[in-house]
């Protein structure tokens, strides 16, 4: 009836409320479980890295050498059906190192987190040129530490 | 006549009214919105991750996350991009123009085509080039045609000679380091130089010759500017060809000192991202085009305020549109007739609506329905107050400045507290609806930071008619997204630990391409003090003392304080 008795009476239509100030059950308040809340950067552990492929998580992020990035831009290359879509929400070292794109390669989330030093020079050489490419590229939003009782 | 007869009646209205309502608010209403409620729902791009104490980074839904913000002009040279300067925004006018359009100025009876003003302007650069001068001091409003033709020669040398217009906001009291000329409105002005005249190489004064005071040898460096344009012609050609390194984009622009003496700076592109971000902002089918008429109060193009007004100018005439400059005091509707798009300042706009003749009982009824119209969302020009005069306007843009400018442009070290209220100075949301639904035009909101931002800092979208309930509009404004130039963050401060950075509160942090820099050392090294405090050095301007939130829909919502 809002529209015929705002012509009729004179009022007018109001808006939901964006602010979240007056706690209306329209309002929006802050709700850390919509996809569209931002991530706090800061530290990641593997479990809570790898819900962010793209797929749990719309956002997508990789860690290298102990480093997290956010590569959601890349989404047509890290994202569901991209190539690269086993590095997403995972340490990618050792894969970018061995310029492999496997999923054995990979370590799940519920594993240590990958030390690198079986790593050849020439790998540690082509792992530098991929994390500065990354580095260019993408924001670095924290760092992958161990969860203690899963990693360590 | 039976009761069951009548109750069939009332059962059957009943049924058409709520059935009407039905059909109106879920399928024929829609079809009629300028701007669906999803899109007026997401107004910004918001980054997916954020910093500790602080808001992820907002910007406006034209320059997504990942692409670049509003950078200029985005001319070609060769295979390269330019951003583009006053050159060639200038070049680019007459092209358009061929010099035909026109600017009235105030205290000028006639318009003045842009091939006359062209003409004086390069007359006076002419001029002003013999001597190797550095800056020029504009003191006089350059809402008058001496004012405009003086600030566009300066503006000529900035890319050609390399001296810088330096707006001032009244005559310097402290000399002013290289600034070799100073522009003043009167000899009233002159005769209150009081010695500061042997400050400057040369002194244009804005008034009759035959008015001058008689001058002893050594104010032979005084000149009129009726003197500096004799022989000057209706031109309409200006030639710039860019040089291949780019440099001229990142020349200065303009010098702006503030009324509290912080003195900024700002570069070329400052001036083309504004233009651009101008231009980018109207929506597809309601573009800037050459019958647009920009009308600016002429209390926004005093000396140093002037600097909000150049993008939308050169915006319009870029497009070969016109411009006219009115008196605030002397601006009624029917001095509209010819405007399409007015600039004018929110405490003004009353005024205009009161100038307009009383209307009957059925245009209150109109009013209303257009006020009721609007807040769902459709444009409706039913209750225009003035049709005739204001048949052209589109669009009206209410400028409204930060609270203490002031603060901002000293980049204290010490946060104030932020001190809520719920008196509104701004229009309420409902408010902005009667002025849309009265000017049957598109009213947008700009919010300003005089002296330091060029251009506005956000303002609402031209399709944005929402209306918010009393306790939203009681506490905060809505300025809309920010502009395509600029993206900005709130940041967590110890002052204010009431206000929530997890519900997206705090202080206004921005970053961008239309923002000053500092000239005094002391200032500059207290902005990247606080630049380093809340943005880690990445480029980051904290607003002291703006205190708001970002709404879910991407808007910044600023407190009534």
């Amino acid at each position: 009836m809002s529209f015929i008795k705002n012509l009729l009476f004179g009022g007018v239509k109001t808006s939901e409320d964006p602010t979240g100030l007056t706690g209306s059950a329209g309002s929006n308040t802050n709700d850390s479980s919509k996809p569209s809340e931002p991530v706090v950067a800061g530290n990641f552990f593997p479990r809570t890295l790898s819900k962010f492929n793209g797929h749990d998580d719309e956002k997508i992020f990789i860690a290298i050498r102990g480093k997290v990035y956010d590569c959601t831009r890349g989404r047509q290359f890290y994202g569901p059906s991209g190539p690269y879509t086993n590095f997403a929400g995972h340490d990618a070292s050792r894969g970018l190192a061995l310029n492999s794109f496997d999923l054995d390669i990979i370590n799940d989330w519920d594993q240590p987190i990958d030390p690198l030093t079986d790593l050849t020079t020439e790998q540690i050489d082509a792992l530098d040129e991929w994390q500065e490419h990354f580095e260019n590229k993408y924001p670095c939003i924290g760092t992958l530490i161990p969860e203690p009782g899963v990693n360590v | 006549m039976d009761w069951s007869f009548i109750l069939q009646l009332l059962i059957t209205i009943l049924v058409i009214v709520l059935g009407a309502n039905w059909l109106l608010s879920s399928f024929l209403l829609d079809f009629k919105r300028d701007l669906t409620a999803v899109a007026l729902a997401q107004q910004a791009s918001v980054s997916s991750v954020r910093n500790e104490n602080e808001t992820a980074y907002y910007r406006s839904i034209l320059v997504p996350t990942g692409f670049p913000l509003t950078t200029g002009l985005g001319l070609s040279l060769k295979y390269k991009i330019r951003n583009g300067n006053f050159g060639d925004v200038w070049n680019a006018t007459m092209e358009v123009s061929k010099g035909r359009n026109t600017i009235k100025l105030v205290g000028d009876e006639k318009s003045y085509s842009l091939g006359e003003i062209n003409g004086m302007a390069k007359r006076i650069l002419q001029k002003l080039s013999v001597k190797k001068y550095k800056n020029i001091g504009i003191s006089a409003s350059v809402a008058t045609v001496e004012g405009f033709s003086l600030t566009l020669a300066s503006m000529m040398a900035s890319i050609k000679t390399g001296s810088v217009p330096h707006f001032l906001p009244a005559v310097p009291r402290q000399r002013v380091a290289d600034l070799d000329v100073l522009i003043i409105d009167s000899w009233r002005s002159f005769k209150m130089l009081n010695g500061s005249e042997d400050w400057y190489k040369l002194i244009i004064v804005c008034d009759v010759p035959t008015k001058a005071p008689q001058f002893d040898l050594d104010n032979n460096h005084v000149i009129t500017w009726v003197e500096l344009i004799d022989g000057f012609g209706n031109d309409p050609e200006f030639q710039y060809t860019p040089p291949d390194d780019n440099s001229d984009d990142k020349k200065l622009f303009a010098y702006v000192a503030s009324p509290w003496n912080g003195t900024n700076s700002f570069n070329q592109i400052c001036l083309v991202s504004n233009i651009a971000e101008f231009i980018k902002s109207f929506p597809l089918g309601n573009e800037l085009n050459s019958s647009d008429h920009l009308t600016i109060s002429a209390k926004l193009a005093s000396s140093s305020a002037s600097l909000q007004i150049w993008g939308k100018l050169f915006a319009v005439l870029l497009h070969g549109g016109s411009a006219s400059f009115v008196d605030p005091a002397a601006l009624d509707c029917k001095s509209l007739h010819k405007t399409t798009l007015l600039i004018i300042e929110a405490k003004d706009i009353t005024k205009l609506t009161d100038s307009a003749s009383e209307k009957g009982l059925v245009h209150k009824f109109y009013l209303s329905w257009a006020i009721n119209l609007l807040s769902e969302g459709i444009f409706t020009k039913i209750a225009k107050i003035e049709p005739n005069a204001l048949e052209k306007l589109r669009c009206v843009y209410l400028a409204e400045s930060v609270k203490d400018a002031e603060v901002i442009s000293t980049f204290p070290a010490k946060i104030p507290q932020l001190k809520k209220t719920n008196k509104r100075i701004t229009p309420s949301t409902k408010q902005l609806n009667k002025i849309r639904a009265q000017f049957g035009s598109r009213v947008v909101l700009e919010l300003y930071c005089p002296y330091t931002i060029m251009g506005p800092i956000a303002h609402t979208n031209f399709y944005d008619y929402r209306v918010f309930d009393s306790s939203v509009d009681n506490n905060v404004v809505c300025y809309g997204p920010l502009s395509t130039t600029l993206e900005g963050k709130m940041v967590e401060t110890e002052t204010n630990p009431l206000l929530n950075i997890e519900k997206r509160q705090g202080m206004l942090c921005i970053r961008g391409f239309s923002i000053g820099k500092p000239v005094e050392s002391n200032r500059l090294q207290n902005a990247m003090n606080l630049a380093e405090k809340f943005g880690g050095g990445e480029g980051w301007m904290p607003l002291v003392g703006i205190f708001g939130l970002w709404g879910q829909d991407g808007c910044l919502y600023t407190y009534n304080q």
